[in-house]
């Protein structure tokens, strides 16, 4: 996926004014978020649950070494084969060179965000293959050429007009057909790409190292057939998805259907453990698990950042975030969006690149709220941005208007001097629109108060200091 | 009951018939209120802006001042949910700094927001003043909602009054500071759906209010740029005026509102 984090500025713009895909945005969101906070509320202790995942987490994070080795000995130990790749290219080098030796002409995959983080389509189509997203939404976006916009939803800004426009116009499906017959065209197609493909690839949501398994939750049952039908598998996973043991994953399959979709489980969950046995009919003969790190190694090393890697790509953050709502995935320029993208696009791309998405919050915090593994991201942003600020990567005009408003601030003479000459020009209620920035930015859509005749400090000098308290009595309730 | 009032800079300048309602309000209820005078600001807006060295400067001269004051009083007001919750943040801030971290958690443990000093410190039950059927859009401030954990002591003055409180999503106004002017058509993005998902007009609230004065600037620029819209004031008018703080019809007259200076 191509790069555009720099493009922030204008592409949030361009999102603004595009109100088809804010309108399906925002009721995507809305209705993942009512079906979470149910599905949360059912829980005993959601927040104990959620504080015991984080634990995990932290905790395989402090020893990863350790966790990936077992994870690497167990799969092989079981006839798999695990690669450790360095980042994108590394990783699409191996899987290139997997599906050559399989001589593979068809692939299906199913969802992967990390295979488009490496974006694996493009390197193995340029080597010749055909590569079929088998989810959805995904083979939806693919028919149309764009990218996913959500990390479980990767279609939510899709307006279903646009589908049905897509399918009469390639599979002659008649307009406003219901989901139902849409997905059920699309199934018809990609079942015989399962049964003609070489190779399936598909990400992992959670690796259990104590017993080798890599463990996929969908609801589509393509991801299924993905890792089961084709004679060769290749799993890819960032460094961070592996987990302990069996026990923790009963709370991650916990939170994770909950905060993502608003399900208790998703309908598919697959355990994965080796490619097929002598004793089984069914299964993959070849079994790879690519291991990526592409920048993650360096957010682990990073005290402050180290948490986002905590991160199960649930989406809640995401359709949480009033900025997310109002501008869906694609402007933030990378697969990664939404307030965890803010926070981990700067660790994973370097922070010059991504400088524009710490700023890309109001701080409201909502997304710290949900996250179903704690991860502190309001906090984080402001880091980011402290960095992006101590990275001198700010505006000249904004660092001198900060110096200017520090001075101010630490000298009450010179505050109460400037309370004093605020108030010579009688304004008004309202400021009038002069053309200032950043005051004129303020009144293109809202009025600005001016500064009442006397300030408070002016009030409580000129008598509120001395003033006797208002009487308290308990007023008779009135109906009117 | 001694308090040491922290005014907050917006409100000082802009807010402050809000202010002295908080004060007068206080009062009320029997508390003694003092004014530090060097008092400024919090230094939130650096701070949000990732100005975290210049934050701390002004956060030094917070310390300073309320140090100070705390001496003879028991704690400090703040009519600002987000100017309290930085003051919580200090912290945060001087974490490598042990000496300005223990001065940071003495004074921010004792900066409460004006509804939650009332209904937790002094438990008050009762606002003293009769709102019976004024139907309130009441707006969580988020930080003071996230931060400082002011969500349900509002309400239960408002009920407690009689008001009726509309059902409004949590979400943010979009003001955050800087970013209202950083990212200027994204935040009123945020507001206008804020304020719609209320359909907030004349005939169907009766008054907007919140503990912020940060979202108040915002929700109140916005709906003096429609038509047909509620007054929109900050809550410790309410509390204080009851039903007379309905009077400032005009959303645009909310904020500069020093007509009803007197004391009720
Ligand atoms: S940061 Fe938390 S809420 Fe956001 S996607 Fe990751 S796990 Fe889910």
């Amino acid at each position: 996926m191509e790069i555009s984090i720099h493009d922030f500025p204008e592409a949030h713009l361009r999102a603004l004014a595009n109100t088809g895909v804010r309108g399906a945005v925002m009721r995507a969101t809305q209705t993942f978020n009512q079906a979470r906070e149910e599905r949360y509320a059912e829980l005993p202790d959601v927040e104990a649950l959620k504080a015991y995942a984080a634990t995990v987490k932290d905790h395989t994070l402090e020893h990863l070494d350790y966790y990936l080795g077992r994870l690497a000995d167990n799969i092989e130990s079981r006839g798999g084969h695990v690669h450790f790749a360095l980042d994108g290219a590394d990783a699409n080098q191996i899987i290139l060179a997997i599906t050559q030796a399989a001589n593979a002409k068809l692939i299906v995959k199913s969802k992967s965000m990390v295979t488009e983080e490496i974006e694996l389509n493009h390197a193995l189509e340029t080597a010749g293959m055909k590569v079929i997203e088998s989810d959805l939404g995904e083979y939806i976006l693919q028919l149309e050429g764009e990218h996913p916009s959500h990390i479980i939803g990767p279609a939510i800004h899709k307006p279903k007009t646009e589908v049905d426009e897509l399918f009469h116009k390639l599979y002659d499906v008649p307009l406003g057909s219901s989901a139902d017959v849409l997905a059920g065209k699309a199934r018809e197609i990609i079942r015989q790409d399962f049964l003609n493909a070489d190779v399936g690839i598909s990400g992992v949501n959670f690796a259990v190292a104590e017993s080798g398994s890599i463990v996929i939750v969908e609801n589509e049952g393509n991801a299924r057939l993905t890792t089961s039908r084709p004679r060769v598998h290749i799993a890819v996973m960032g460094l961070e998805k592996v987990i302990p043991n069996i026990h923790d994953l009963g709370v991650f399959l916990k939170l994770l259907p909950r905060a993502a979709t608003g399900q208790r489980s998703t309908v598919f969950v697959s355990l994965i453990s080796g490619p097929k046995t002598d004793l089984e009919v069914d299964g993959p003969e070849e079994f790879h698990v690519v291991v990526l790190d592409n920048g993650r190694s360096s957010v682990l090393a990073d005290i402050e950042m180290r948490a986002s890697l905590r991160c199960i790509r649930c989406g809640a953050c995401l359709n949480t975030c009033p900025v997310y709502q109002q501008l869906g995935g694609h402007a933030y320029g990378w697969v990664y969006s939404g307030p965890i993208g803010s926070v981990l696009d700067p660790g994973l791309l370097g922070l010059s690149e991504a400088k524009s998405l710490p700023f890309a919050s109001s701080l409201c915090g909502a997304c710290g709220d949900v996250c179903p593994v704690k991860i502190p991201l309001p906090q984080m942003l402001v880091t980011q941005r402290t960095r992006a600020v101590s990275g001198g990567l700010m505006p000249v005009a904004e660092t001198l208007g900060i110096k200017a408003f520090k001075n101010l601030m630490k000298n009450p003479a010179l505050y109460k001097l400037s309370s004093k000459l605020g108030r010579f020009v009688k304004w008004g209620k309202t400021m009038p629109n002069l053309g200032i920035a950043p005051l004129s930015s303020w009144q293109a859509t809202r009025d600005f108060p001016a500064p009442n005749q006397k300030s408070f400090r002016d009030l409580w000098n000129e008598g509120l200091n001395t003033e006797a308290a208002p009487k308290l009595e308990k007023p008779e309730a009135s109906d009117d | 009951m001694r308090v040491s009032f922290f005014v907050t800079c917006v409100a000082d300048q802009f807010g402050s018939s809000a202010a002295m309602a908080s004060v007068r309000l206080l009062r009320r209820f029997g508390v003694e209120v003092s004014f530090p005078q060097d008092q400024t600001c919090c230094g939130q807006p650096a701070f949000n802006a990732g100005y975290a060295d210049d934050a701390r400067e002004i956060a030094k001269h917070y310390l300073n001042v309320f140090e100070n004051s705390l001496e003879t009083s028991d704690a400090v007001v703040v009519p600002s949910g987000s100017c309290g919750a930085m003051v919580h943040h200090y912290p945060e801030l001087f974490a490598h700094d042990p000496i300005n971290l223990r001065r940071a958690w003495d004074v921010s443990s004792r900066v409460f927001e004006l509804t939650q000093f009332l209904v937790e410190k002094l438990g008050v039950t009762h606002p003293g003043v009769d709102l019976t059927g004024v139907r309130v859009a009441y707006h969580d401030s988020c930080h003071a909602m996230r931060n400082m954990g002011v969500k349900q002591q509002p309400r239960i003055l408002l009920e407690a009054a009689g008001a009726i409180l509309l059902p409004w999503d949590e979400s943010c106004c979009g003001f955050g500071g800087l970013f209202s002017v950083k990212l200027p058509e994204l935040s009123s993005a945020m507001m206008d759906r804020k304020i719609d998902s209320l359909q907030v007009d004349a005939t169907e609230a009766d008054v907007l209010t919140s503990t912020d004065l940060g979202c108040l600037m915002q929700l109140g620029g916005g709906l003096g740029r429609r038509q047909n819209t509620p007054p929109v004031v900050h809550i410790a008018q309410l509390l204080l005026n009851g039903k007379a703080a309905l009077e400032a019809r005009v959303a645009r007259e909310v904020l500069s509102y020093e007509q009803e200076a007197q004391p009720v």
